[in-house]
């Protein structure tokens, strides 16, 4: 049977209601923030195990899904009863990390299971090594809690108390875990509640048409856009130089090739996997590739495994994409996860400019960030109780990628969270033994660009009046040498995170630092010792008065030449905080005059500014093969200019750790023009 | 001064001044006219003066006699065009870019589900103060109200010397932690006020006492926005009603559903009133009716819009969306799609199906039926099109509808690409539009733990009648009112209203907490309430307060209110809210989810003050039996429940009570059109309200 196309569209409406209706049951019972802001999907699924329709919750497990439910109808078989919900959390079947753990019941009709439902969260402990769900001293994946493929964790008669009993000796944090999975059958419940109504109300013969043809009508939409784009064949590469043990270079390679109605991304190429957290499986990649797919090319369909049909992801094993068990990889979601998703988005958006249409040129993105670094706290607060918690400003402050037409969001959020949502400063101060010194835009972090990206955000606190030792670590970032940062057509990358903390011996007074600091490099004013964080840090143990200063919300990168920039727009950057004066005038080539309301543009100095970079460009560079096409003034040739740009100062003059050295920057100029075409990060001695 | 003998209640109304009056006799009079853009006053003494004529006395008397009830959009308007004055804020140093990051969320608040999922176009909306009119100042305050650096008197006479060259004419004053210690703003705002007499200031701790600073400066800074131009409008308002005769204070709506004089309330209060004031008509007019649990529907020009009233009582939004901002003010819980009479009906090229909203024709140029230049299909058109309205009676005859001109453009647009016939497409529009807002109710009643068929559906605005019972029938639930004045609902809810105030503060704390400091803090707040009354010009003594405290398990975010005894609290009361807490969280959430172990913690402490104000009393029409033969009008051929058929249609005006009415029929009434289902029937109550439920029923 067919459904006509209304009752498709009503039924399909119905069915995106009661997801949102499971998802808002679930964030309402979950225990904890990491939920109730965001970390929290429901979606349904065929009786195939087929993704049907997944809403705007996280995004990065919907497609591992369908592996899950497949072995757990081969393994539980007839075993299988309504009021059955079944537990998953293996990254080698289906999720990204241990931490993000599925919960999935049958929906039975009459004897027979019609779909299934499948809720996510990430938790906040694992059980691990250390407290918290990402413990970055992991060497191995016994090191990041227990790891279930698949469980009856419930059934008709509740939550099994063999499981309860289980977690009470297995997590540091058993209540709010229980709360958590308590929140997820909760949302199950809504979903097969609601889909029993539909079936009763339209007929099990019309709920079935729904589901496949909803799938169905995916593949041809997906279909069709993948064949609007040109055939081509592209390559980009994402270094890091922390394997998360020691600082060695190692790469993520990805190559798009697109073919009549198919896309491929290979990462053949791609470094082996790393001895630390900082990998990917199969499905961390295969949830980190959709993300970037799902924003872009697939904004205006519906998001099931439909999209799958006609995009293959070639993994080769045994490396950072593909990490063989029993590797770590509690990182995953942000590292290499954002690199990964941060090279497909950047790929993509390459076709999608070039594919003549507009509606895709105008979807096309630079990067967004690519890195995070999510601070953990742990320890006794000021309530004299234990707890553990992340801050969550590095997901959902960070900035967004500049495109064709307009600058990127500042604070816009990351791509796996459709809804960003970081809790307010007062809320942390109730919660944890924290007092902030600032939470604000951090300048100049985006990348640069005739449309900047969004800058990104940073924070500082004290520990403040907790009753015993605080425990912090930040999780995620690489050893802080920039630039896995993907700008397009000219635009440069951005900042790379940077994180510190600062201890004292004697603490200084309290009015003083709120003077002293105002950003990151101003961690060294206070006399205190300064430890440098980068890539996965060891948990610090910090006592009141002791400092947190972290820019982990990363910038998105830019569009286009910085001196094309409006400078109207570059002005208005200036009295916004978003932009220095002296970038401004060194990369925008604008020059400001203080007025009485703000700045001005000087036109004259400015265009003479722009006229000379323009020259020295041209002047200072080299010639290189390669075709081009200038987009600002028509030139067409075989070959291009390029000379070696700086990278951004790594972290500031006394800091442990200087520039790392391994990487260049290279800039492409029009030979005509001297317009900067493209940017591209290089490692040394390549 | 002597009591009023008469309430009047005026509703300032996008396209309509409404205006209710509720006389000494019990007497209802109604008087309407458009809204004056240029000077809302013009259409408030337009109404006033038709009121009195209908009363047969002078204005002067009217108003001397009278409590003036006023419902104004002029602060939302404001907001929305953007029009309000240049203004600053004052805040803790270091966090000067709280408004504009949003909490990340700004980028996609407010955005229907389909434009967040276009990631990488979706944007914040344009900031209300601009970064450089962001002024941060040295002082800190923790969370537990100890000053830990003073305020710096220096940086914040060059704050507001800055800001008041570069002409701002409001300042916003938000420091972190205010409601648990304001002395710095206080401090700010006496400065300000000494120093720049004529400038308006805004303090965070006034408008809102709640912790969390993004949505609390929000509020502060969007009142400080409009608050001149509120201001200003009100005071040339009670001017003219002065010299007219009104000797009293005037009151204005708020958004949490009240009414309070206009002068002691923030303008912030005033945004959204509408909208809440129907919800409070609504439980007004289930407990007239006796009806505990009330779905209320209000189907306008743009916007469907539910409420739910649940044994007898509605529920809040703690930190309601304004535009696309979340303010710290609560508001009644109503929740809007967009679809309604004006909402545009077309054709996804994408998925190739029927699809409506969310834009929307407005009123100008309105659906194309109107005949002002719309172009594009609405749902008012495909209603005329399977002839639910009556092209030469709408608006009792004023405004004649094109049905060929509709009908061209619904081929044109929709029945040919299609490749259907133009009366089906017109029905599927229909359908799809009553699809949305079943699932829009279901989306709201089953959040909450409600099942929707024990539920009785009232439908009020100009919409209502046309759709109502469609969505009923298809959430199964059994009756459904069509009040006698359901286009001007909203209007009359404002003469159903209390004068009530809503007072929190903040109360973390580990429950079980000591009963006595739990009865001291209350009887504090209690204490600033009848302060706050008593300020307002209302006897203490005759003031109702009502007590909650807001609960959360330990670690979670989400809150619930339990309503706590008033008076001394002892130990086993402290420990019965823990109970109570654990039992409406189960029956929000489910058997099951309740989780005591992990601890429960207060987050606020809520007093609402209630001053009752004499209702309404509607008086009951006597039957005249069901024959409602007298009012038959025409027989006319529909397109209902999927098919053509003759339906029967009767001037509602000449239905009396008792009369009913067997489906499938159309009842017309000059502002709004009941469609009555085939197998439905309706029947006209002692209150001339339409009932709509099932023939065998």
């Amino acid at each position: 049977m067919r459904l006509a196309s209304v009752e498709f569209e009503i039924l399909r409406h119905k069915l995106w209601t009661i997801l949102a209706e499971g998802r808002a049951a679930l964030k309402r019972v979950s225990g904890s923030p990491t939920v109730a802001f965001g970390e929290a999907m429901a979606a349904l699924y065929s009786s195939k195990g087929e993704c049907v329709l997944s809403g705007t919750g996280v995004l990065l497990h919907v497609m591992g899904a369908p592996e899950v439910i497949t072995r757990i109808m081969e393994i539980y078989g007839d075993d299988i009863r309504e009021g059955d919900v079944f537990f998953s959390n293996d990254p080698w079947i289906g999720t990204a990390h241990t931490a993000d753990q599925y919960c999935i019941a049958p929906i039975f009709y009459g004897d027979e299971v019609v779909a299934w439902g499948v809720t996510l969260t990430h938790v906040g402990d694992i059980g691990g090594i250390e407290p918290g769900s990402m413990p970055s001293t992991a060497k191995e994946i016994f090191h990041e809690g227990f790891v279930i493929p698949f469980l009856k964790i419930a059934d008709k008669k509740g939550l099994r108390q063999d499981f309860v009993e289980f977690v009470h000796k297995n997590l540091r944090d058993p209540e709010m875990y229980i709360l958590d999975v308590k929140a997820k059958i909760a949302g199950l419940e809504v979903i097969r509640k609601r889909i029993l109504d539909v079936i009763e109300k339209y007929g099990i013969e019309k709920f079935r048409a729904l589901m496949s043809e909803l799938i169905e009508k995916t593949t041809e939409i997906a279909r069709n856009k993948i064949s609007k784009l040109p055939d081509k064949k592209l390559t980009a590469v994402g270094y890091i130089d922390y394997d998360g043990v020691e600082y060695v270079v190692k790469k993520v390679v990805c190559t798009l090739i697109k073919n009549g109605d198919r896309l491929v991304f290979d990462f053949s190429g791609t470094d082996e996997q790393n001895p630390s957290p900082l990998n990917c499986t199969y499905y961390g990649t295969l949830g980190s590739v959709f993300v970037a797919l799902m924003g872009t090319l697939f904004y205006d369909t519906y998001w099931n495994s439909g999209l799958l049909k006609n995009v293959e992801i070639v993994a080769p094993e045994g490396t950072l994409v593909n990490a063989r068990w029993p590797s770590a990889c509690s990182q995953a979601p942000p590292a290499p996860g954002k690199l990964i998703t941060g090279l497909v988005t950047h790929l993509i958006s390459r076709l999608m400019l070039e594919s003549g249409e507009k509606e895709l040129e105008l979807s096309a993105s630079a990067s967004w960030s690519t890195e995070s670094a999510s601070v953990i706290l742990g320890g006794v607060n000021q309530f004299g109780a234990r707890f553990g918690g992340l801050l969550w400003e590095s997901g959902h402050l960070a900035g967004t990628g500049a495109n064709i037409d307009m600058d990127g969001c500042d604070s816009g959020g990351s791509q796996m969270h459709p809804i960003p949502s970081c809790p307010d400063v007062e809320v942390y101060e109730q919660k944890y033994p924290v007092l902030y010194l600032y939470r604000k835009h951090r300048k100049d972090s985006c990348g640069f660009g005739k449309y900047r990206g969004g800058v990104g955000v940073e924070a500082a606190y004290m520990i403040y009046n907790a009753k015993g030792e605080v425990k912090v670590n930040i999780a995620g970032g690489y050893g802080g040498s920039e630039i896995i940062s993907f700008p397009l057509n000219g635009g440069l990358p951005a900042e790379t995170v940077k994180s510190c903390f600062v201890i004292f011996d004697e603490k200084p007074k309290v009015e003083d630092v709120f003077r002293i600091v105002n950003r990151i490099e101003d961690a060294f004013k206070l006399g205190g010792q300064v430890f440098v964080g980068g890539g996965l840090t060891k948990s610090f143990t910090l006592k009141n008065g002791d400092i947190v200063l972290a820019y982990s919300a990363q910038g998105g990168a830019g569009f286009g030449d910085p001196i094309d920039r409006d400078p109207e727009m570059v002005r208005k950057d200036v009295e916004d905080e978003i932009t220095s004066v002296d970038v401004a005038e060194k990369v925008y080539g604008v020059r400001l005059i203080k007025s009485r309301s703000g700045f001005v543009v000087d036109l004259l100095e400015t265009e003479k500014l722009r006229r000379d970079m323009r020259m020295e460009r041209i002047k200072k560079s080299r010639d290189v093969e390669g075709d081009m096409e200038c987009l600002e003034c028509g030139f067409r040739s075989d070959y291009r200019k390029y000379r070696d740009i700086k990278l951004r100062n790594f972290f500031f003059n006394n800091s442990v750790l200087n520039e790392s050295g391994f990487f260049g920057m290279r800039a492409y100029y029009c030979p005509k023009c001297g317009s900067q075409v493209d940017v591209e990060v290089y490692l040394k001695g390549e | 001064m002597e009591i009023a003998r008469s309430i009047v209640g005026i509703d300032t109304g996008g396209t309509f001044t409404d205006c209710f009056a509720l006389l000494e006799s019990g007497e209802v009079l109604y008087a309407k006219h458009p809204t004056t853009y240029d000077d809302f006053s013009k259409a408030v003494f337009h109404c006033l003066n038709e009121i009195s004529m209908n009363a047969e006395v002078s204005l002067n008397e009217l108003l001397r006699n009278s409590l003036l009830y006023y419902g104004t959009t002029i602060a939302t308007n404001t907001l929305f065009t953007r029009s309000g004055v240049r203004t600053g804020l004052i805040t803790t140093k270091g966090f000067e870019d709280i408004p504009l990051m949003m909490r990340g969320t700004g980028k996609v608040a407010g955005l229907s589900e389909e434009e967040i999922k276009r990631q990488t176009r979706t944007r914040k909306p344009e900031p209300i103060i601009p970064r450089k009119y962001i002024k941060g100042v040295v002082e800190r305050i923790d969370s537990q109200g100890n000053v830990v650096v003073p305020l710096d008197f220096n940086e914040v006479e060059s704050a507001v010397s800055d800001l008041i060259s570069a002409g701002i004419r409001s300042i916003a004053v938000c420091m972190l932690n205010s409601p648990v210690n304001p002395k710095h703003e206080i401090a700010v705002g006496e400065y300000i006020k000494r120093e720049h007499p004529d400038i308006h200031v805004s303090l965070s701790h006034r408008i809102s006492q709640v912790v969390g600073e993004y949505p609390r400066m929000m509020a502060t800074i969007i009142n400080a926005y409009v608050e001149p131009i509120v201001r200003d409008h009100l005071k040339s308002l009670e001017g003219k009603l002065k010299s007219k005769g009104y000797g009293r204070d005037l009151y204005v709506t708020t958004i949490y559903g009240s009414v309070l004089p206009a002068h002691s309330i923030n303008s912030i209060e005033t945004v959204e009133s509408g909208p809440a004031m129907g919800i409070v008509g609504s439980a007004f007019f289930s407990s007239l009716l006796g009806i505990e649990n009330v779905i209320a529907t209000d189907v306008g020009g743009t916007t469907f819009k539910v409420g739910i009233i649940h044994n007898g009582e509605w529920s809040y939004i703690r930190e309601p969306m304004l535009e696309r901002f979340q303010i710290a003010i609560p508001m009644i819980d109503v929740f809007s799609i967009s679809a309604g009479g004006g909402t545009v009906v077309w054709v996804d090229s994408v998925t190739n199906l029927i699809k409506i909203g969310p834009k929307s024709a407005g009123s100008e140029p309105g659906p194309v039926c109107y005949d002002r230049g719309g172009k594009e299909p609405t749902l008012t058109d495909a209603c005329l099109i399977l002839g639910y309205i009556n092209p030469d009676y709408f608006l009792r005859g004023r405004m004649k509808l094109n049905k060929e001109r509709a009908l061209e453009i619904f081929r044109e647009k929709i029945a040919d690409p299609m490749g259907m016939d133009v009366v089906e497409a017109a029905y599927e529009a229909v359908r799809i539009m009553v699809s949305q807002c079943a699932d829009a109710i279901r989306l709201n009643t089953v959040m909450r733990g409600f099942d929707p068929a024990e539920f009785t559906i009232l439908a009020y605005g100009g919409a209502g009648g046309l759709f109502s019972a469609q969505y009923a029938q298809e959430l199964g639930i059994e009756r459904v009112y069509i009040p006698h004045l359901a286009p001007v609902f909203e209007a009359m809810s404002i003469i159903a209203s209390d004068v009530r105030r809503i007072y929190r503060h903040p109360y973390m704390r580990i429950m079980p907490v000591d009963a006595e400091e739990l009865s001291k803090e209350f009887l504090k707040l209690e204490g600033i309430a009848l302060n706050d009354m008593e300020k307002m010009g209302f006897d203490p003594a005759k003031v109702d307060l009502m007590r909650w405290i807001e609960l959360r398990y330990s670690k979670q975010i989400n809150v619930e209110r339990v309503g706590v005894k008033r008076g001394e609290l002892d130990d086993g009361d402290v420990h019965r809210i823990m109970d109570d807490f654990d039992r409406i969280y189960e029956e929000s959430y489910g058997k099951g989810t309740a989780y005591r172990k992990a601890g429960i913690e207060s987050v606020n402490l809520i007093v609402e003050a209630i001053y009752h104000v004499p209702k309404i009393r509607f008086k009951k029409q006597k039957s005249y039996g069901s024959d409602s033969s007298k009012a038959l009008k025409e027989k006319r051929e529909v397109f209902i429940d999927g098919d053509y058929s003759i339906s029967c249609v009767y001037d509602g005006s000449k239905l009396k009570a008792g009369n009913v009415v067997l489906g499938p029929a159309i009842i017309e009434y000059p502002a709004t059109t009941v469609v009555v289902p085939g197998d439905r029937l309706a029947r006209v109550d002692e209150y001339l309200n339409v009932v709509i439920q099932a023939s065998s029923g």
